[in-house]
C-alpha cells in the first residue's frame, strides 16, 4: 500500500467491489498492481473461434437501435448552456443594449471583436456606433458573455454557420442584435449562473431610467472616434 | 552517448553495400509524413531502412507549432485557458486543470471542495476522452477498424455529457481562475452516473475484440519495447513509462485536487512494450471509472467558485447595480495581477507530467510560461523503440506512444 | 414534345446537371488533419454523425483520389509549402472546406507561425465557424459545397451558364 492509501482522509467509499467469479484482472494484489499479461490460449491461437465471436458481436449491433443523428432533419438537442455564436441583446426600442464599454473587445482571446463607440441623445448616452464581430476568429468561448456588464452579449443557439465568402462572416449591428425574447432561456441562465455565490444578489436589467443631465440639452457633443 | 554536435546521418554514412553472402540490402532514406494517416497528425519520420529493418530513425517536428508559449506572455491568465485548451486536444479540460493549479499556486487562492470535486471528475473524463481516441485510432493503426466505431460510439455519449455541462464539445473553456465555470447540475450527476455504470461492459468489449485477438498480439508484442532505465533516462512519463514497470503517478506521487482522497490502483506493466502500453490504458479506463463513481456518489456541496472578491469576478447582480463591484469586474478582467514569482504546477495527464512552469512579474500577463508536455518528451522514446525493429512496427509504435502534436510542437 | 412525354418512364436531363449530381453525392474528401478539427472530423466520420449519409465517407489519404480537402486545423507556415503541394497533386475538379476558425483564418493565432488562413495558399470554397466546428457544422459546410457543386459548369469549376429559354 502507498503511504496515500494508509490514510484516506476522506470519507470514501470502501474499495471497488469485484465481481464473484470473474477472472483477476492483477498478476498480484501489490500497490501498483501488474496487469496481467496472459498469453494466448489455444482457443484464440487458432484465431478462429475469437474471430467469429468477434464478427457476431459485431454483427449483433446491426440489429440494435443505431445511435446516428441525421443530422439536417434532427437538430441537435439545444439546450441553455449550448455556446452558439455571441449575438448582442436588443432593446424594446431595437437599440442595442451594449453601452460600448469595450470590455468584451478586451477578453476576447482571439480578439474578434471591434467596437467603436458613439454617444446618444438617448438617457443612456454610449452606444457601440460599429460593433462588428468577424465570426471566423470567434472561438464561442463565453467569456464576452461572462464580463458583460450589461448583459448585452450572450452567446446564441446559433452553431451551423458556413459561408463561401470571408466577407459573409463579418457581422454587424445589423446581423447581431437580436431581440431579447428570442435569447431568453439563455439570458435567464446568465442571471442564473453569474450570480455565483451571492444567491442573494438579485439581478436586475440595466437600469434603463436614467435621466439626462438638463445641462446637455440641446448640445451636441462630439462623437468619439478612436 | 549522442551529444549536441550529433550530425545527421545520410546514406553515405552507412554500412556500405553488402560483401559477398552479406544479406544487407542497401540502405534507402523514407520519409513518412508529415501528412500521414498514422503520424497522429503532423510529425514528419525521416526513416533510414536497411531492408525492411529501421537503422535510423529522425523525427522532425514544427509542423504544428503555433507559438503558444509566446502568445501566453500578451493573454492575460484567464485569456491562456484558450490556448492550453488546444494543447493536447483530446483532453482539453485536463489541460485547463494544470493552468488553473499553477495560477492559483501562484496568486495562493483557496478553491472550495466542490469546484476541487468537479475538477476531478472532469480530469477522469478526459482520460477516458483522451484513451477513448487512443483505443479508436490505435486500433485502425493495428488494423481492427471496427474499434474505431465503437471508441467513438463511447466518446460520443461521453461529450454529450460534457456538451450540457460546458456549452461546448470540445475546447470548453470551462475552468475560472478560482473555480469553474457553471456548477455541475444534480440531473446531469444522474446522467454521469448512468454512463459511468455502462462503461466498464464497454471496456470489456474493447477487451473481447483487442485482447485476445492474435493479429492485435502480433501486431503488439515485443514491439517498441524499451527497459524501465531508459524510459526514465528519456524522462517517459505516463503509460509509457508505467508500462515498463514504474509505477510513477503524479496523482499518487505529488496528489493535487482531491486525489489523495480517492481510491484507485496505478497499473504498471512488465515487459515496457507496445502490448503492455495498451494493456496499462485499457486497466487506466476501468481505475477512472472508478474514481468516478466515488467522486459522483458523494459530491461535496458548497460554491463552485472561490469566494474571492479581488480574484474571482464579482455576482453580475451586483455589477449592475454597485458600482464598486462594477469596477471589480473591469479590474479583475483587465488588470488581474497575481504577485511576483515563478512557480511550478505539474498534473497527471491522460499521456504523462503535464506541468507548466509559470514565471510572474507581477504583470497582468505572465512574464514567461514554459509547458513541460508530456508528448514532447515521450517522443524522445521513439528513436530507442523502433531502431531495430521492422518498417511495419513504427505504426504500432507510434500508436501506442500516441503523442498529440498539439503538446508536442505546442 | 421530348422523349419524356414520349416515354414516360424515362427522365432526361442535361449532362451538366448529370455530372454534378453525380459529383455532389460521391465526394471523396481528403483529410488534412492537422490538429482539434481533426478529431472532430473523425467524429463526423464516426457512428453518430455518419457523413456517410452524404456520400462523403470515404477519406482518402491520398490526394491522387480525392476531390475535396477539407482542412482541418491549424496550418502553420512550415506545413505550408506541404500542404499545397497535397492540394496540386489533387485531381481536377477539386474543391476544399476551410473547417475551423483556424484554417479560415488563423482564428486564436495571430502571430508569426500560423497562416491566417488557408485561402492565402489555396482557393477556399466554403468557410465554417467554430473553433473546432460541431459535426453538425462540418455536415453543413459539406452541403454547402454539394449546392455549389450541382451550380458549377461540366468542368467543375466555372459557373454554369446561364440557360436560354426560348
Amino acid at each position: 500500500m502507498s503511504p496515500h492509501d494508509a490514510t484516506p482522509a476522506g470519507p470514501g467509499p470502501g474499495p471497488a467491489p469485484v465481481a464473484a467469479g470473474a477472472a483477476p484482472r492483477f498478476a498480484a494484489a501489490v500497490a501498483n498492481p501488474k496487469v496481467l499479461r496472459r498469453e494466448l490460449t489455444l482457443n484464440e491461437r487458432l484465431f478462429v473461434g475469437p474471430f467469429v465471436k468477434a464478427l457476431w458481436y459485431t454483427f449483433t449491433r446491426m440489429f440494435r437501435k443505431d445511435i446516428t443523428r441525421r443530422y439536417p432533419e434532427q437538430k441537435m438537442e439545444v439546450k441553455p448552456t449550448l455556446h452558439g455564436v455571441p449575438v448582442l441583446v436588443m432593446k424594446e426600442d431595437g437599440a442595442p443594449r451594449c453601452v460600448a464599454c469595450g470590455l468584451c473587445e478586451f477578453v476576447c482571446p482571439p480578439r474578434a471583436i471591434d467596437i467603436q463607440p458613439g454617444e446618444t441623445d438617448r438617457p443612456i448616452e454610449r452606444e457601440p456606433k460599429t460593433f462588428v464581430i468577424d465570426m471566423l476568429r470567434c472561438i464561442e468561448c463565453s467569456y464576452c458573455e461572462e464580463v458583460c456588464p450589461e448583459e448585452a452579449i450572450v452567446m446564441s443557439t446559433e452553431y451551423e454557420v458556413v459561408g463561401r465568402r470571408r466577407e459573409d462572416f463579418v457581422w454587424d449591428l445589423k446581423k447581431l442584435l437580436k431581440p431579447a425574447q428570442e435569447l431568453a432561456a439563455r439570458i435567464a441562465w446568465v442571471r442564473k449562473t453569474y450570480k455565483r455565490w451571492d444567491a442573494a444578489a438579485e439581478i436586475a436589467p440595466p437600469p434603463g431610467g436614467v435621466f439626462r443631465d438638463p445641462r446637455w440639452a440641446g448640445r451636441e457633443r462630439p462623437v468619439d472616434s478612436h | 552517448m549522442t551529444t549536441l554536435t550529433e550530425r545527421i546521418v545520410t546514406v553515405a554514412d552507412l554500412p556500405q553495400p553488402p560483401g559477398e553472402g552479406d544479406l544487407h540490402s542497401e540502405p534507402m532514406e523514407l520519409s513518412m509524413g508529415p501528412q500521414h494517416p498514422a503520424t497522429h497528425g503532423v510529425l514528419q519520420c525521416k526513416l533510414i531502412l536497411d531492408g525492411e529493418k529501421i537503422v535510423r530513425i529522425d523525427p522532425v517536428m514544427g509542423y504544428l507549432h503555433r507559438g503558444k508559449e509566446k502568445h501566453a506572455e500578451h493573454m492575460t491568465y484567464q485569456q491562456f485557458f484558450t490556448l492550453t485548451d488546444r494543447l493536447d486536444y483530446l483532453q482539453p479540460l485536463a489541460n485547463e486543470v494544470g493552468w488553473a493549479l499553477t495560477v492559483e499556486k501562484l496568486a495562493g487562492i483557496e478553491v472550495p471542495a466542490r469546484a476541487q470535486a468537479i475538477r476531478t471528475i472532469i480530469c477522469e473524463f478526459m482520460r477516458l476522452s483522451a484513451h477513448l481516441v487512443w483505443a479508436g485510432i490505435g486500433g485502425v493503426d493495428t488494423g481492427a477498424v471496427s474499434m474505431f466505431m465503437y471508441a467513438f460510439r463511447d466518446r460520443e455519449a461521453l461529450f454529450d455529457l460534457l456538451d450540457e455541462l460546458t456549452g461546448l464539445r470540445t475546447n470548453q473553456e470551462y475552468l475560472r481562475i478560482g473555480g469553474v465555470g457553471t456548477d455541475l447540475p444534480a440531473e446531469l450527476i444522474v446522467k454521469m452516473k448512468a454512463w459511468i455504470a455502462d462503461f466498464p461492459a464497454h471496456i470489456d468489449q474493447f477487451e473481447l475484440l483487442l485482447t485476445g485477438n492474435r493479429i492485435f498480439h502480433q501486431r503488439m508484442r515485443g514491439v517498441g519495447q524499451i527497459s524501465a532505465a531508459q524510459a526514465i533516462d528519456l524522462g517517459v512519463t505516463g503509460p509509457c513509462l508505467r508500462a515498463t514497470g514504474v509505477g510513477v503517478d503524479l496523482r499518487r506521487a505529488r496528489p493535487y485536487l482531491l486525489y489523495p482522497q480517492l481510491e484507485f490502483d496505478v497499473p504498471v506493466g512488465t515487459r515496457g512494450d507496445a502490448y503492455d502500453r495498451y494493456l496499462v490504458r485499457i486497466e487506466e479506463m476501468r481505475q477512472s471509472t472508478r474514481i468516478l463513481k466515488q467522486l459522483l456518489d458523494q459530491l461535496p456541496a458548497g460554491d463552485w467558485i472561490a469566494k474571492d472578491w479581488k480574484n474571482v469576478l464579482p455576482p453580475k447582480g451586483r455589477v449592475y447595480t454597485s458600482m464598486e463591484e462594477m469596477i471589480h469586474q473591469f479590474k479583475t478582467v483587465t488588470d488581474w495581477c497575481p504577485p511576483k514569482g515563478e512557480v511550478y504546477q505539474a498534473t497527471e495527464a491522460a499521456n504523462g507530467e503535464l506541468g507548466f512552469y509559470l514565471l510572474s512579474a507581477g504583470e497582468s500577463h505572465p512574464y514567461r510560461v514554459k509547458i513541460r508536455s508530456p508528448s514532447f518528451i515521450n517522443l524522445q522514446a521513439l528513436k530507442p523503440m523502433a531502431i531495430g525493429a521492422w518498417f511495419g512496427d513504427i505504426v504500432a509504435i507510434i500508436a501506442s506512444l500516441h503523442f498529440i502534436m498539439g503538446e508536442c510542437d505546442r | 414534345m421530348g422523349v419524356e412525354e414520349k416515354f414516360p418512364e424515362v427522365v432526361t436531363a442535361r449532362l451538366t446537371d448529370l455530372v454534378g449530381w453525380a459529383r455532389k453525392n460521391s465526394l471523396w474528401p481528403m483529410p488534412l488533419g492537422l490538429s482539434c478539427c481533426a478529431i472532430e472530423m473523425m467524429a463526423t466520420v464516426g457512428p453518430r454523425f455518419d457523413l456517410s449519409r452524404f456520400g462523403a465517407e470515404v477519406f482518402r489519404f491520398s490526394p491522387r483520389q480525392s476531390d475535396v480537402m477539407i482542412v482541418a486545423g491549424t496550418l502553420s507556415w512550415k506545413m505550408a509549402g506541404v500542404a499545397r503541394r497535397i492540394y496540386d497533386q489533387m485531381p481536377d475538379p477539386k474543391w476544399v472546406i476551410a473547417m475551423g476558425v483556424c484554417a479560415s483564418s488563423g482564428g486564436l493565432y495571430r502571430n508569426y507561425a500560423v497562416v491566417p488562413g488557408v485561402d492565402r495558399i489555396m482557393p477556399v470554397d466554403v468557410y465554417t465557424m467554430g473553433c473546432p466546428p460541431r459535426p453538425d457544422t462540418l455536415i453543413r459546410a459539406v452541403m454547402e459545397l454539394q449546392k455549389k457543386i450541382a451550380e458549377l459548369a461540366i468542368d467543375g469549376r466555372r459557373p454554369r451558364e446561364p440557360v436560354l429559354v426560348q
